[in-house]
């Protein structure tokens, strides 16, 4: 039985002449979990926008048997307010209709918290919270609004290796329970091992909707992106060369030496989050040090400003004679830019209309091409589809050949394997583990540095 | 009880505004709808010389008007600033016209002289609105959705609920509370003159930042406030010029707020 | 036909004018003439015409100062108290140094109206950087001061004697604007601001000063992390805000009163705040929007002296309007929405 049915769906966005989406359907049925996949851009955030019904689609035919809830893909949770509060949203169990009756929310929680395993202490402002646990409660938040229908866009790109994994089990369980569950993602590990289907879109358009169990891994890589995708391959064992700086932070001490990428990683709160800010404040004082910073929508780039002119923010002065800008200098760039970088969309677009992903390789587009000595980069393919993330590593292996020293910030441990020559472990706020990445180094090995444990 | 007196309209008008303030955006109407009450008040009450009528029907009327104008604002999705001072300017027009069909005047409309206007209630009112306030805001729903509205519209819609009901709401609830400032100045002054409110709806304003924007720092705010109002009445006794005097509340609010500024850090950490 | 009248900005436009219609029908007794004098009063003759772009000069300049302190972030609500002083100096210093009348001295007073309201919004700016008092509240309470300040110099220093209004002497025919379209009043003053605005507009658009300006305003973090100082850039904005006003004010003397008369800033302050707002995001709109202004003011003035229409009937359409003005920013949104 579908529990959803979307036929004809239009949607057009006149501010950027965007055609989101193009006749798109969707069919979910009761009890599974059904994954959408595509390259960014593609339209899966409008669509389950529309579904939600945040967005209004310009036509289309919807039927949904139940109610839905959304995670969506920038947080929606209020920093000033406790967990709780944030929790109770929309459908505040209340004394006399309107006073808040705070031991019944209380209660009720507690039992989500219990049935699913949960720990967190709801009294706790959001603003103090780790990514992930943000994402758990935003997760409590729709299992407490009582949905049948549970949307999640992109809701594991932010995690790290364990944290994703719980995340898929929770899934898993909610399946159990008798919820729907629909997840947009661009991680194969989250279609292959929870989604029972997985609707292909691309621009705009639907392509298929496939089985899971029938296919395997490189097929379903192949399905999101629409072709077979080069791997880039990284040599991580090559002897590097003079050392270009060495860092003296609280966490950090060491060198950094040219053609060498250092990655660092951790789970949840490890202290990723202080040394990030550490490497920005080094990197504002120094001239070679390029930043790609993971709070992409504050620092990354500028929303409400033209594409272009979030693009030149830092090499601004190399366009101006006498003071003047010189817009077809600009636009040429820009336009290179984002041709270079597969961006999709305009140079006179406002930078707040692009697609998660699009933001993102527009922060990479900026501070790659400033060609810097040194490049600390935070989550760098954070919600990047799978083609975009192997164009972005091809970037990094360029800067990296041309005797460039690179800084890697990331939870996602099949990045740092791939990429760094060192790989750093940090655990509550300190570097635990420094290790070669000469093949002796694994997933398993770093997650168990990852919680703490050296013993050998 | 002086003092309470003068704190009266202030307080009223700025913890209303305090509401709007809450729900994301600045009433910068505060001042019309003083204005604008004082004179529905007065002018029901001399037709009707019913207390009761006067007041209900004042409200009511008020109520539609900060509706329209709330309504209008937000689903013109129209700037409310702009609109804030159209309606300063609308009800003035308004008023005169209104005035000048009925009384045939455009100055001031007295009540009889023998009139007894009982206005204490009001000032009980004022002094229990902050704490009253207190308690919508930090325990009911309605003051959590409020408080959510001003921060993300975004989150309520994905909630599924409706973020404008919050601000229109604010602005009526604003509307109402300057309402009631302006029937205490008119009942105080058993009359309506047409610079009733003579700043004061601005005024309310500066004493929602100055009391950062939460009920019990308005109460002190507006207890300066009106503190400096009368140390300014006595200085009329000495030889000081009433242009310079009618300066001094305003530069004394911005010593205020420098002042209290300053302290920011420690307020905070208590 | 149907269809059309769903479209919402005729919906919108028939919501608000048939109410404004309905009233301006109940309140006067020749409608239709009232009507039509607001709607084509200004445009009747040169001397109308000129007068509706002679009273938009200054309302040019306090546009652009608000639509600066917009852009760097902050809210300037002062702009009343900063014209009146602008007013103020420049009258009172020219009744004052008749004596010395020539052009240096008329420069030299500009200059010093310029500056002193310059200072004012700076410290306010300065106030909020270094304590956090929002510049919002305070350019409104420094500016209310000023008013009740400038009064007093006014009426018990300036006084002219035998006047029925309150105000100064009127000013060495030497300082006077020139005329540029006799018989109305406009004055060379309009050419001024509006150089002045089409400059500034080029500078925001097209330098790389006004590049850094706009986006300090629009977010300091990404501001600060390119590298760009934007709390100079913030303090400056306000102060440069109020150094138009001021301007606004020496302009209002110069060419429209020849005299500083106590309350009467032509609602500038708030007009030019309004009408920055309305400019939305790009500044050289702010031409279009002061003289959208004017245009009903002049209407609201037309209609006054040739129909049966109160200023206060006036002033209740020209709110009304307002609505509809203000929506229309989000006109195309609308129209995009409901295209099919
Ligand atoms: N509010 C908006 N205004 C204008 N354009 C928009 C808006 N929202 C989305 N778009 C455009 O619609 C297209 C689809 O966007 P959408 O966010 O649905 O992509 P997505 O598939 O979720 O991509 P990603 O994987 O990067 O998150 C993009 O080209 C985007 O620029
Ligand atoms: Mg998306």
């Amino acid at each position: 039985m579908n529990i959803i049915e979307m036929n004809h769906i239009c949607k057009y966005f006149h501010v950027n002449n965007t055609q989101a989406l193009d006749n798109m359907r969707l069919s979910v049925k009761q009890g599974e979990i059904h994954a959408i996949v595509g390259e960014n851009g593609a339209g899966k955030s409008t669509l389950m926008k529309i579904l939600h019904n945040i967005e209004k689609c310009d036509s289309g035919e919807i039927t949904i048997s139940g109610n839905t809830g959304m995670v969506s893909q920038h947080f929606r949770l209020i920093d000033e307010l406790s967990i709780l509060e944030n929790i109770i949203i929309g459908v505040e169990p209340c004394k006399m209709g309107f006073l808040i009756d705070n031991k019944q929310s209380k209660e009720s929680i507690k039992r989500i918290l219990d049935k699913y395993g949960f720990h967190l202490d709801i009294n706790e402002k959001v603003g103090n919270l780790s990514i992930g646990q943000k994402q758990l409660v935003e997760i409590i938040k729709i299992i407490f609004n009582n949905s049948d229908i549970l949307i999640f866009d992109e809701p594991t790109s932010a995690l790290s290796d364990n944290e994703a994994h719980k995340l898929r089990e929770t899934l898993l369980s909610l399946k159990k329970n008798g919820k729907t569950i629909i997840i947009i993602s661009h991680k194969i590990k989250d279609i292959e091992s929870i989604s029972d289907r997985f609707t292909i879109m691309r621009k705009g358009q639907y392509i298929e909707t496939v089985e899971t169990k029938n296919v395997n891994l490189d097929e379903i890589s192949r399905h999101m992106s629409g072709s077979d995708i080069v791997k880039t391959i990284i040599n991580t064992t090559n002897s590097v060369g003079k050392v270009l700086y060495s860092f003296n932070t609280k966490q950090l001490k060491t060198s950094i030496h040219e053609n060498e990428i250092i990655g660092i990683t951790g789970y949840g709160d490890c202290g990723l989050h202080t040394l990030e800010n550490d490497l920005e404040e080094i990197s504002l004082k120094n001239e070679n040090i390029g930043y790609v910073p993971s709070d992409r929508l504050g620092k990354g780039v500028e929303l409400n400003s033209l594409l272009k002119e979030t693009m030149i923010a830092k090499k601004r002065f190399n366009f101006s004679k006498i003071g003047l800008l010189q817009t077809k200098r600009i636009n040429d760039y820009c336009n290179g830019l984002i041709r270079k970088f597969n961006i999709k969309g305009y140079i006179n677009s406002i930078t707040g209309t692009l697609s998660g992903g699009n933001l993102q390789k527009t922060v990479l587009a900026r501070v790659l091409d400033t060609d810097p000595e040194i490049l600390v980069l935070c989550s760098p393919t954070w919600g990047i589809d799978l083609e975009s993330s192997n164009n972005i590593y091809n970037q990094i292996k360029l800067l990296k050949d041309r005797n460039r020293g690179i800084i890697l910030l990331s939870s996602d441990i099949d990045e740092i394997l791939k990429l760094s020559n060192r790989i750093f472990v940090m655990y509550k706020g300190n570097i635990i583990k420094e290790l070669k990445n000469d093949g002796s180094a694994s997933q398993e090995i770093i997650g168990k540095f990852s919680s703490g444990i050296i013993n050998d | 009880m002086d003092i309470f007196q003068a704190m009266t309209p202030f307080l009223l008008a700025s913890i209303g505004g305090l509401y709007t303030e809450y729900s994301g955006t600045t009433n910068v109407a505060i001042e019309g709808y003083m204005t604008m009450s004082a004179f529905l008040f007065i002018t029901i009450y001399k037709i009707t010389g019913s207390y009761f009528l006067g007041i209900t029907l004042a409200l009511i009327l008020i109520i539609l008007l900060s509706f329209i104008h709330s309504y209008l604002t937000v689903k013109l999705k129209a700037n409310s600033i702009i609109t804030g001072l159209a309606v300063n300017m609308g009800f003035f027009g308004l008023i005169s016209t209104i005035e000048f069909k009925l009384f045939n005047t455009k100055g001031v409309i007295f009540l009889e002289r023998t009139t007894r206007l009982d206005s204490s209630w009001l000032i009980v009112v004022a002094l229990i609105l902050p704490l009253l306030t207190m308690f919508i805001i930090n325990k009911t729903r309605y003051g959590l959705r409020l408080r959510i509205r001003g921060i993300s519209k975004k989150t309520l819609m994905y909630s599924n609920i409706n973020p404008d009901f919050y601000r229109i709401s604010a602005v009526i609830v604003s509307g109402i509370l300057a309402g009631l400032g302006g029937i205490f100045l008119a009942m105080e002054l058993r009359s309506f003159i047409p610079n009733i409110s003579a700043g004061r709806g601005w005024i309310s304003l500066v004493i929602i930042y100055l009391g950062r924007k939460h009920p019990i720092g308005i109460f002190f705010g507006c207890l300066i406030f009106s503190i400096t109002q009368i140390f300014s009445n006595f200085s009329q006794k000495m030889a000081i010029p009433s242009d310079i005097i009618l300066a001094f509340p305003y530069i004394l609010t911005l010593v205020a707020l420098i002042l209290t500024s300053r302290t920011k850090v420690k307020k905070d950490s208590l | 036909m149907i269809r059309l009248f769903k479209h919402p900005v005729i919906l919108i436009l028939l919501l608000i004018l048939c109410p404004t219609t309905i009233l301006i029908f109940l309140l006067s007794n020749d409608p239709l003439l009232s009507l039509t004098s607001f709607f084509s009063g200004p445009f009747s003759n040169t001397y109308h015409l000129g007068n509706m772009l002679n009273s938009s000069s200054p309302l040019l300049l306090t546009s652009l100062g608000a639509y600066i302190a917009l852009k760097s972030n902050s809210f300037n609500l002062g702009g009343e108290g900063q014209v009146f002083l602008g007013a103020t100096i420049t009258a009172l210093l020219s009744v004052y140094f008749d004596r010395y009348a020539n052009y240096g001295t008329l420069g030299l007073i500009i200059l010093i109206a310029i500056i002193a309201t310059g200072l004012i919004t700076w410290l306010s700016a300065w106030l909020d950087s270094r304590y956090h008092v929002n510049s919002l509240i305070s350019t409104y309470l420094l500016s209310m001061a000023t008013i009740h300040i400038c009064n007093y110099f006014i009426t018990q220093k300036f006084l002219k004697e035998g006047s029925n209004i309150l105000a100064s002497d009127k000013i060495n025919d030497l300082y006077k604007l020139k005329n540029i379209l006799p018989p109305s009043t406009l004055s060379s003053g309009f050419v001024i601001a509006l150089v002045i605005v089409v400059i500034s507009s080029f500078i925001l658009k097209y330098t790389i000063l006004g590049y850094e300006f706009k986006i300090s305003g629009r977010n300091t973090k990404f501001a600060h992390s390119m590298g760009i100082n934007s709390n100079i850039y913030k303090i400056s904005g306000l102060t440069l805000s109020g150094s138009l006003h001021g301007l606004a004010g020496v302009l209002l003397v110069l060419g429209n009163h020849h005299a500083v008369i106590v309350g009467f800033s032509n609602n500038l302050g708030w007009n030019g705040l309004s009408s920055a707002l309305l400019a939305g995001s790009k500044s050289i709109m702010i031409i279009v929007t002061s003289l959208l202004y004017s245009y009903l003011d002049s209407g609201s003035n037309y209609a006054t002296i040739t129909s049966d229409l109160t200023i206060e009937v006036s002033t209740i359409v020209k709110s009304v309007l307002f609505f509809v003005i203000s929506s229309k920013i989000i006109k195309e949104q609308i129209i995009y929405r409901n295209k099919k």
